[in-house]
């Protein structure tokens, strides 16, 4: 009796693309897709061969590095859950953010703030092939302010970041897909920008793949850190993740005269034993590192 | 504005991540086995193809996943075709993989070199140096799934080709056991062709390759819990297609059986002898 060990092939031809496969195996491929590209790799040798070798590496480095695209179902009911914490939170508590200290770990952890190597920033050239004015640092900013809009519903707020977002993204070359993303939650309504906020963490993920990781950490760090002393949220000083990228960034320097020197106050004013007796001003050193470093 | 100001070149990405290149490249070399040498050749050929026509391959990449991801895919393809170079159209089977290299090196022999077992045993033992006995070599090699390779010769050869057994019931037997192997093969087939895509591809990573739920969960995004549940139905409804299109309930429970043999017990792999 022939066992399972083997696959009747059927060849199928019209294989998709390599990036197609990691598209699909990332969960980033249109839902419409999805069953499409799944079919053909079940039973085509070649194309089961590049996914099931795709997958075996990335488990081999880490299994909690492969991608982990929640089912549909799962995401309308944290989309659920998410806006109606948001909502409560909002309603109960002043301030109205959400903790500060809890989504810019997520985002210094997925763009890998804790062993960032020397990387290059990613295209940033318009179309007449000049270097673009921003930089990852300016991308990180809006990321968390993207991030933090959106949790909170307020897509009238959003939008004007998320479009911006979009166009640096665009002049970032080979961003399309993200860009795209950033434009379809600028249009989303009230009740449906919530559920992109916990994809505005994933894209930050995805883009400290590419961009220059120490820049898009600090940038996301300082917006970050100006919300938390803003909303006097002194769990985000305790946290020694977020000290350890004001040491880091201490440590490399040269990030320009006036962002040195907003970096050196944020370090004179951060906050001892969670308690900062200054908060405004220590905002206010967050907001000269911004003014700093975003033109 | 960032320190890093530059654009980087398709050089510069292809440097940065260079290490990663690597990884990936001796992952899957060690993942099929390939000797040391071969090994040292894929690599090299590798980047050469990465950097060939001003790094084409990076220039082509759109960001509809992450890059690493990308590259890992990519280097999936150049990895078969240097297979495709390096042993024709030749693969080992999953059980194969799953014994080691010896199993890999044992199989090509008997299938891609299409040498008797003896012969095989003999070379494993001396040009090799492999340091197992030829009763344990011929243990191993009936853990191997019974495959053929396809051979090409012409009719006067064939005419004068002995039959490789002289024994009339072991033909009725083989001539059974073919038929018996082409009908299941067919509803197989057919019974594979009423699950979803996706349904498929769970199930072959599980029997196929022996993948765990959660390591398919973890592939797929899917969550585990629920997948348990939907292999289980997966495989009960892929039974029952079989029972309808005839299939012995026994022949069934076989062929879904999961597919780790227990050390020394011969099973009979069948496999289509298409060559791939």
């Amino acid at each position: 009796v022939p066992r399972l060990d083997w696959w009747p092939d059927d060849e199928p031809g019209d294989c998709p693309d390599p990036e197609t496969v990691a598209a699909f195996i990332d969960g980033r491929l249109a839902a419409g897709d999805r069953p499409r590209v799944a079919g053909h790799v079940s039973g085509c040798p070649r194309c089961y061969e590049v996914f099931s070798g795709t997958v075996d590496f990335q488990e081999a480095q880490d299994p909690s590095a492969v991608a982990k695209p929640y089912p549909p179902w799962l995401a309308l009911a944290a989309t659920i859950v998410l806006v109606v914490a948001g909502i409560v939170l909002f309603r109960a508590s002043r301030p109205a953010l959400p903790e500060p200290g809890r989504y810019i770990a997520s985002l210094a952890e997925l763009a890998g703030a804790t062993d960032a190597p020397a990387w290059p920033v990613v295209a940033f050239r318009g179309a007449s092939g000049e270097p673009h004015p921003a930089s990852a640092f300016e991308v990180g900013v809006l990321l968390v302010d993207a991030h933090a809009l959106a949790f909170r519903g307020d897509a009238a707020g959003a939008q004007p970041r998320l479009l911006r977002l979009a166009a640096l993204l665009d002049e970032a070359g080979f961003l399309g897909a993200q860009a795209d993303l950033c434009r379809e939650a600028s249009r989303a309504a009230p009740e449906a920008i919530g559920a992109y906020a916990p994809r505005m963490v994933t894209l930050a993920g995805d883009l400290g793949e590419r961009f220059d990781r120490r820049e898009l950490v600090l940038g996301s760090w300082a917006e970050a850190g100006r919300r938390a002393a803003v909303g006097r949220h002194a769990s985000f000083f305790d946290d020694s993740r977020q000290r350890a990228i004001l040491d880091e960034a201490l440590a490399r320097g040269r990030l320009g005269a006036d962002a040195d020197a907003a970096l050196a106050d944020v370090a004179a004013r951060w906050p001892k034993d969670g308690a900062a007796h200054d908060w405004p001003r220590l905002a206010d050193a967050f907001g000269a590192l911004l003014g700093a470093k975003v033109r | 504005m960032s320190e890093h100001g530059a654009t980087p070149t398709p050089e510069q990405v292809f440097l940065a991540q260079l290490p990663l290149i690597e990884r990936v490249a001796r992952h899957t070399c060690r993942r099929h086995h390939l000797p040391v040498q071969d090994a040292e050749e894929f690599e090299s050929a590798l980047k050469l193809k990465l950097i060939a026509d001003d790094y084409a391959v990076i220039r082509k990449f759109q960001g509809r996943s992450s890059l690493s991801t990308f590259l890992t895919a990519v280097i999936q393809h150049f990895f078969l075709d240097f297979l495709d170079h390096l042993w024709g159209r030749w693969r080992p089977s999953a059980q194969a993989r799953r014994l080691g290299p010896v199993a890999v090196e044992l199989e090509r022999m008997l299938t891609a070199d299409d040498l008797p077992l003896g012969e095989a045993c003999e070379l494993l033992r001396t040009n090799r140096r492999i340091g197992m006995s030829t009763d344990e070599l011929e243990a191993l090699a009936a853990l191997l799934p019974a495959r053929t390779a396809r051979r090409f010769a012409s009719e006067e050869a064939l005419v004068g080709l002995a039959s490789p057994t002289d024994h009339a019931d072991d033909l009725v037997e083989r001539s059974e056991r073919d038929r018996l192997r082409s009908r299941i093969e067919a509803a197989l087939g057919r019974a594979l062709a009423e699950l979803s895509g996706e349904d498929r591809l769970i199930l072959r990573m599980n029997v196929q390759e022996g993948q765990t739920v959660a390591a398919i969960a973890r592939a797929l995004g899917l969550e585990p819990k629920s997948l348990y549940r939907r292999l289980e139905q997966v495989r009960r409804d892929l039974r029952e297609a079989l029972l309808r299109q005839g299939v012995r309930a026994g022949d069934v429970d076989e062929l879904l059986e999961t597919p780790t043999p227990p050390p020394g017990r011969p099973i009979l792999h069948t496999r289509p002898s298409n060559g791939v």
